[in-house]
């Protein structure tokens, strides 16, 4: 034992001493943080309240769109004629971002037309679009009836699918939402084998070409110098994975102080809720940011995220040490990365069927599949697991640990027998 | 005492064999030479001593009882193929084999510090491997390979790669270790180490050994024993008066119709018949049995062995 840990601490502080390692540790966080802070960013922007003169020479509108102000949106109404050039160039137009014209006889031709500076993007010209359909149907329903609009509305009010679960009464849409999570922790499980595994199958081979393992399984069992090397080689992965997380936490923090220093403050959220009901709100452009600060139960994704994470990285780094052994050359190596990973690359294009169906017979058996089960099981534990299904998390657990200590096994048979074969 | 014994070891790899029923007897506090063409067995039985590959058959014994794993503690080997960590540092590559070989860091220490002196290489102790000459690189893998000082020292071509005077270093601190006792097993092509060196040969030839002995008695069993005469005369006359009886395998002008001959008995003569012969032809200046070179009892063994084979 205390020779692997020999094996293991001399490969971990080569690691550490590596510039490449150094360099991956800081930026991979800051890539990480960069591309949530951007993400942030655009929405942030996309949801920046537009102003907007309604042009209605005809008065149909009766000088209103919206009878609440949300603040996503501003209708100024104008009862002239606003010409286009007068939109581009007349200092009383400045402020505002979009021009739309209500000509008076809309009801015939029934359309209206939208001029903008900067493009508003389809959200806003949908919303834009079915405030004024819905402001016109109720200056038409009250020419036509004399029944309130209201109970116009009452009878058009659309249909509500809700889909929640019996027991839980969780909603279906949240839950996917939340799978995308564990696809997001997947994919850094998947990062994470793809690099060390990586170095496990380069440093094997590169001792194996430089001749240093004839002088090192002299004084060790190359089962031995095998298991030294992926601990330590793993033990480099787990602290740069410490250092992400903190990393990235830190950083949400920050953002979020910078960004949304009010995120949980309901009122925040609830600003367009009167018009919500009646349309759909445009605050929803937001989940993102939600699901990044509300939705994930980090505890629970992290605990086991690091159980996956580890028995993932012990199992796939075996198997590139065996095949690492076989190789004479460095230069052979990068032919044998995409192989390996494939199941792995392959579990994570299958994720948006486990989303779909995250109880399904394939979410189950590709859970259970060792090679795949890192992967799959991040994005079924987001989304949760019925209490009646948790066996076959723990199912899953025990057959990586299983497959884990015979793929150990049988790498340190092709380890010992093909490390001193140099073809 | 019989530090090192192998008894009947074979080894095949796939469909070719290894070793054939090889068995050697190491005593201590000598130097031996293990010999053979390329391919024949050497690094194969080497691994097997070092415990790295397990024989198909036969047995290793140290000090008399069968091997175990903890006894390659008392091996040192350096391997042909040598390599190094290059982006560790001097001292902690060192340290580092130390303890792979059970010393504990500071016993591991204190024998880096005495190397480091010894080999003159203190300054270089910080320094990155990378950075070493080729030939600092090799002192460094000589002292990894006896740091912990081990009994049984096993040296796969070490003086590879080494200039004139570091491999004289190394060629002092071996004689050295057979002085403080260790026992060494030399496999080299450098004929010339081993005729210095060595105590005793071993060779190795198509998996099989071929000659096992003392390198004294190995030069004294030669059948066909070379002898020199130096002479004073004319060649041509000299040469017709041997004839038959004799076989010249070489000659050297050395001016002034001056001479020197080697050459073979044949038709049973003796060295006082090869005195009649030429004493009345040539004025001789002198006569001596020329012993083998190693190198010829190699050459000349894995030849014989071969045309046999063939035959």
């Amino acid at each position: 034992m205390s020779k692997i840990l020999l094996i293991s601490m001399r490969e971990f502080k080569e690691k550490l001493n590596s510039k490449s390692f150094l360099i991956m540790t800081l930026i991979g966080p800051l890539l990480i943080l960069s591309f949530l802070f951007l993400v942030f960013w655009i929405n942030m922007e996309s949801t920046k309240p537009v102003k907007v003169v309604v042009s209605d020479p005809g008065m149909l509108l009766n000088n209103y769109i919206l009878k609440k102000d949300i603040p996503d949106i501003q209708f100024d109404i104008i009862n002239e004629q606003i010409n286009r050039e007068d939109f581009q160039s007349n200092e009383l137009y400045q402020d505002y971002d979009l021009l739309l014209e209500v000509n008076p006889k809309i009801f015939q031709n029934n359309t209206a037309l939208l001029f903008y500076r900067k493009d508003p993007g389809a959200k806003r010209e949908a919303f834009i679009q079915r405030a004024l359909e819905k402001r016109l149907e109720e200056m038409k329903f009250a020419e036509l009836t004399n029944l309130p609009y209201s109970k116009f509305q009452e009878l058009k009010k659309p249909l509500m699918l809700k889909t929640a679960n019996i027991k839980t009464e969780e909603n279906a849409a949240i839950k996917r939402m939340s799978g995308w999570v564990g696809w997001f922790f997947s994919v850094i499980i998947f990062l994470f084998i793809f690099i060390f595994g990586f170095q496990v199958l380069r440093g094997v081979s590169e001792e194996k070409s430089n001749r240093i393992v004839e002088v090192i399984v002299s004084a060790v069992q190359p089962v031995k110098l095998m298991y030294g090397k992926i601990i330590g080689i793993g033990l480099a992965a787990f602290l740069q994975f410490l250092v992400w997380s903190g990393m990235i936490l830190i950083g949400l923090i920050v953002i979020k102080s910078m960004m949304f220093p009010d995120l949980y403050d309901p009122e925040n959220w609830k600003a367009g809720d009167a018009i919500a009901t009646e349309f759909e709100s445009i605050s929803n452009q937001n989940e993102f940011v939600g699901l990044v600060y509300n939705q994930v139960n980090y505890t629970v994704m992290l605990s086991w995220f690091f159980v996956f994470f580890i028995l993932g990285y012990l199992l796939y780094a075996s198997i590139f040490a065996a095949v690492g052994a076989r190789i004479s050359r460095v230069s052979d190596v990068q032919q044998f990365l995409i192989p390996l990973t494939l199941p792995l690359i392959f579990s994570l294009f299958i994720c948006g069927y486990v989303i779909q169906d995250p109880q399904g017979e394939m979410a189950f058996w590709f859970s259970q599949i060792p090679l795949t089960s890192p992967i799959i099981n991040m994005v079924r534990l987001a989304m949760g697991i019925p209490v009646e299904n948790a066996w076959e998390i723990y199912s899953s657990v025990l057959i990586l640990i299983a497959t884990f200590i015979g793929m150990t096994i049988w790498a340190g048979r092709i380890y010992k027998n093909n490390i001193l074969i140099a073809k | 005492m019989e530090i090192l014994k192998l008894e009947n070891i074979y080894k095949r790899f796939g469909q070719s064999a290894a070793l054939r029923d090889v068995s050697l007897s190491v005593q201590k506090g000598r130097i031996y030479g293990l010999l053979g063409p390329n391919g024949a067995g050497k690094t194969t039985l080497i691994r097997i001593i070092n415990k790295i590959i397990q024989p198909d058959q036969g047995c290793v014994y140290v000090n008399g009882r069968e091997m175990i794993q903890e006894d390659v503690f008392s091996i040192g080997y350096l391997p042909e193929e040598r390599g190094l960590y290059h982006k560790m540092r001097v001292k902690d590559y060192l340290l580092f084999i130390g303890r792979l070989k059970n010393m504990s860091k500071q016993e591991a220490t204190v024998a880096i510090a005495d190397w480091a002196s010894k080999l003159k290489f203190e300054e270089w102790q910080h320094k990155k491997i990378g950075e070493l000459s080729k030939g600092m690189a090799q002192k460094i893998q000589f002292v990894a390979t006896i740091i912990n000082a081990p009994d049984l020292i096993i040296l796969d071509e070490p003086f590879s790669g080494f200039d004139p005077v570091n491999a004289e270093i190394i060629r002092k601190e071996i004689l050295l270790l057979k002085q403080q006792g260790k026992t060494i097993i030399l496999s080299t092509h450098n004929m010339a180490s081993v005729e210095e060196l060595c105590d005793h040969i071993f060779l190795i030839n198509n998996s099989e050994k071929i000659l096992d002995g003392n390198v004294e008695d190995l030069k004294e069993k030669v059948e066909e024993k070379v002898y020199s005469i130096q002479f004073k005369g004319v060649m041509m006359a000299f040469a017709n008066a041997l004839w038959a009886g004799y076989e010249i395998i070489d000659k050297k002008d050395l001016g002034n119709e001056r001479a020197k001959v080697w050459l073979k008995m044949r038709q049973g003569n003796k060295i006082n018949d090869l005195f009649d012969t030429v004493k009345n032809v040539v004025e001789i200046e002198a006569v001596q049995e020329e012993k083998p070179t190693i190198n010829e009892i190699f050459i000349s063994t894995v030849n014989r062995r071969e045309g046999g084979n063939n035959e």
